[in-house]
C-alpha cells in the first residue's frame, strides 16, 4: 500500500494537470477576491451590509461544495488524473507488479482524497481570511463560534470525501476521462435536480410533515444548504452525518467491487 | 520448471469466446512464439494469465506456484506520458519499492537508449520502437523470469525490429523466458524455440523449432515447354517425385535442384525455369489454418 501511495502521489506531481488545476483555483480565489475588493471601493454599502451579503462564515461552507469554484475543479483534476491510469495504461504496471485490486483502488481514493481536500480547504480557507480581513467577520470569533465553525466544516468534510470518491468509483468503472466527467455531471446535476424539486413539495402541497424536510437532508445539496445556513438541530445533523457516512461508504464498497471484477485493457 | 501452465483457460465476450479451452505449457528458457492472426486470441490470452483480465472458464498456473516476478507489454506499452524516461523508470522503481538510478540507467543502455539518461524529451514524444523498449526496460526492472510480449515488432523500423530481436535473445540467455505474440510470423521465426498456433480462440498446434523445421516443405517450381509438361509429369512420376501441376509450372517437393535439372535432361526434356521456393512458417500457418481466407 505504501509503495502504491508512493507512485500516486508522484504522478501528480508529475502530471502538470494537477498543476494546472491548482493554478486555476488560485486564480479563480484571486479573482473573486478582487472582485469583492473593487465592489467595496467602489459601491456605496457600509460595512455591515456587505457583511450581511457576503457573510464570510456562510461564504466559507459554500465553498467547501463540491460545486463551487475550487470544488468543481477539483473534481476535474481528480477524474483525469485518475482516469489516465487506465488510457496511458499505466494501471496494468500496478496489477503486474502484484498489488491487489483492492490496495489500488484505496491508493488510489486516498490520493484522489488528498488532493481535493488540499485544494478545496486551501480556496475555502483563505477566501475566509481575506473577506475577513475585507469586510470583518461580521460576529464574534468566539470559542463556541470556532466550535460550530469546525463541526461544520467536518460535516462538509463528509460531502467532499462523497463526492471525491464518486468521481474515483465513476473513473474506476467507466475508464476514460470523457465518460467519466459526463457520468459525474450528470450525477451531481440529478441529484441538486431531484433534491430541488423535493424541497419545493412542502410550498406546493399542504401538511407536508416535519420528518419530510428534515428527511432531505440525506441530499448532499439540501444537506450543505443547512449547514452554510447554520439551519441544523440534533435531527438534521444526526441525519446529515449517518446518510453522508451510509453514502460514503456505499460509494466506495460499489466502486471496489466493481473494480475488484472488471477487466483491465 | 513450467513457466506457465493453463488448462482450459477460456474468455467469453458475450457470445464471442475469444480464448476457447486453451491448455498450453510453457517451460523454463523457452521463446514461445504465440502466432495467429489479428483477433485470434493472442491479446486476450497474454491479458488472461498476466492477471488483467478474468476468465470464464479453465486455470493458469504460473512457475508451479512459486513466487516470481513477470512482465508484460501488452499492445501499447504502459508508459506514464507526462514523465521522461528516467521517471517513468523511477515511477515503477517507486511501484515496486526500490528506486536504483544507477539501475535505470543500466536498464536504459541494455535496450539502447541510453541518450535518454539525461534528456528532458517526454515519453509522449518518443517513437513507437522507443517505447517499446522503454516498456521492456521498465518490466526488467521488476526483473521478471517471464516476460510477455504482445507484438513487440509492430510498427518497429528495421533497426527497430533487429534491436527488439537482439534483446530478446539477449535476455532469454539470461535466464528469462519469453512469449511473444506475433503475426511477423518470420519476423518470430528468427527468435522463438517453440511455437502455438492459435486461431478463432483455439490453440491449434504446439509445435518445437525443430519440428516446424521438418514440416515446412520446400519445393522447386519447374517450368517447360508446354509440350513437355505431360512428359515431365510422367518421369516425375516413373521417379516417385511427389509433384503438383500448378497451371504452366510443376511444383517438386523435397528435391535438389540438380538432381531435378539432371533427371529431366536425360529425359530429354528442356528446361525453361527452375526456381527453389523454401517453405515458410507463413505457408506452414497457411496450411494449418486451411488456407487463405
Amino acid at each position: 500500500m505504501k509503495r502504491l501511495l508512493s507512485i500516486d502521489l508522484y504522478r501528480y506531481k508529475k502530471d502538470k494537470t494537477a498543476l494546472i488545476g491548482t493554478i486555476i483555483a488560485a486564480g479563480m480565489l484571486v479573482m473573486s477576491i478582487f472582485m469583492l475588493f473593487l465592489m467595496k471601493s467602489f459601491s456605496s454599502f457600509d460595512d455591515e451590509t456587505f457583511q450581511m451579503l457576503f457573510e464570510p462564515r456562510s461564504t466559507y461552507i459554500q465553498n467547501l461544495r463540491m460545486s463551487s469554484n475550487a470544488g468543481a475543479v477539483a473534481l476535474i483534476i481528480v477524474t483525469i488524473v485518475n482516469a489516465r491510469d487506465f488510457t496511458q495504461n499505466t494501471l496494468r504496471l500496478k496489477i503486474l507488479n502484484g498489488h491487489s485490486r483492492i490496495k489500488i483502488y484505496l491508493s488510489a481514493l486516498l490520493t484522489n482524497l488528498l488532493y481535493g481536500i488540499v485544494v478545496v480547504f486551501a480556496y475555502a480557507l483563505l477566501s475566509l481570511v481575506f473577506e475577513t480581513a475585507l469586510f470583518g467577520y461580521g460576529a464574534r470569533f468566539t470559542v463556541d463560534e470556532f466550535f460550530s465553525l469546525a463541526g461544520s466544516t467536518l460535516m462538509a468534510l463528509i460531502y467532499i470525501l462523497l463526492f471525491i470518491s464518486i468521481a474515483t468509483a465513476v473513473t474506476m468503472r467507466f475508464k476514460t476521462i470523457g465518460a467519466s466527467i459526463g457520468v459525474i455531471l450528470a450525477i451531481s446535476i440529478g441529484e441538486g435536480i431531484l433534491a430541488s424539486l423535493l424541497a419545493m413539495f412542502p410550498s406546493v402541497v399542504e401538511n407536508v410533515p416535519k420528518w419530510f424536510n428534515n428527511a432531505l437532508n440525506i441530499f448532499p445539496s439540501i444537506a450543505m444548504l443547512s449547514i452554510a445556513t447554520a439551519n441544523l438541530n440534533t435531527v438534521i445533523t444526526t441525519i446529515i452525518i449517518v446518510s453522508g457516512l451510509l453514502l460514503l461508504g456505499l460509494v466506495n464498497f460499489l466502486g471496489i467491487n466493481s473494480f475488484k471484477n472488471s477487466d483491465i485493457k | 520448471m513450467q513457466v506457465l501452465k493453463t488448462d482450459g483457460l477460456s474468455k467469453r465476450y458475450g457470445d464471442y469466446l475469444a480464448v476457447n479451452n486453451v491448455t498450453m505449457t510453457i517451460n523454463k528458457g523457452d521463446i514461445y512464439g504465440f502466432i495467429g492472426e489479428n483477433g485470434a486470441g493472442k491479446t486476450t490470452f497474454i491479458r488472461l494469465v498476466s492477471g488483467l483480465i478474468k476468465s470464464n472458464g479453465g486455470t493458469f498456473q504460473l512457475f508451479e506456484g512459486e513466487n516470481h516476478n513477470i512482465g508484460a507489454v501488452v499492445e501499447t506499452p504502459s508508459l506514464y506520458l507526462y514523465m521522461t524516461a528516467m521517471e517513468n523508470l523511477m515511477a515503477q522503481g517507486k511501484m515496486l519499492g526500490k528506486v536504483d538510478v544507477e539501475k535505470h540507467k543500466e536498464l536504459l543502455t541494455l535496450v539502447k537508449l541510453e541518450y535518454l539518461i539525461d534528456s528532458k524529451k517526454r515519453a509522449k514524444d518518443f517513437s513507437l520502437g522507443m517505447k517499446q523498449r522503454l516498456g521492456i526496460a521498465m518490466a526488467l526492472l521488476a526483473e521478471p523470469k517471464f516476460l510477455l510480449l504482445d507484438e513487440p515488432m509492430n510498427g518497429l523500423d528495421p533497426e527497430g525490429v533487429v534491436l527488439m530481436r537482439n534483446l530478446i535473445k539477449t535476455l532469454n540467455e539470461q535466464g528469462i523466458t519469453f512469449l511473444i505474440s506475433s503475426h511477423m510470423l518470420s519476423e518470430l521465426s528468427k527468435v522463438a524455440t517453440r511455437y502455438g498456433f492459435i486461431h478463432r480462440g483455439v490453440l491449434i498446434k504446439e509445435i518445437t523449432q525443430e519440428e516446424l523445421r521438418q514440416s515446412v516443405t520446400s519445393y522447386t517450381v519447374v517450368s517447360v515447354e508446354e509440350k513437355d509438361i505431360n512428359k515431365a509429369l510422367n518421369v516425375f512420376k516413373k521417379a516417385k517425385y511427389e509433384y503438383k501441376e500448378d497451371g504452366k509450372n510443376i511444383l517438386v517437393y523435397e528435391k535438389a535442384l540438380q538432381e531435378i535439372v539432371l533427371l529431366l535432361s536425360k529425359n530429354n526434356i528442356e528446361v525453361k525455369d527452375i526456381l527453389k521456393e523454401t517453405g515458410t512458417i507463413e505457408n506452414y500457418y497457411l496450411n494449418l489454418i486451411g488456407g487463405l481466407k
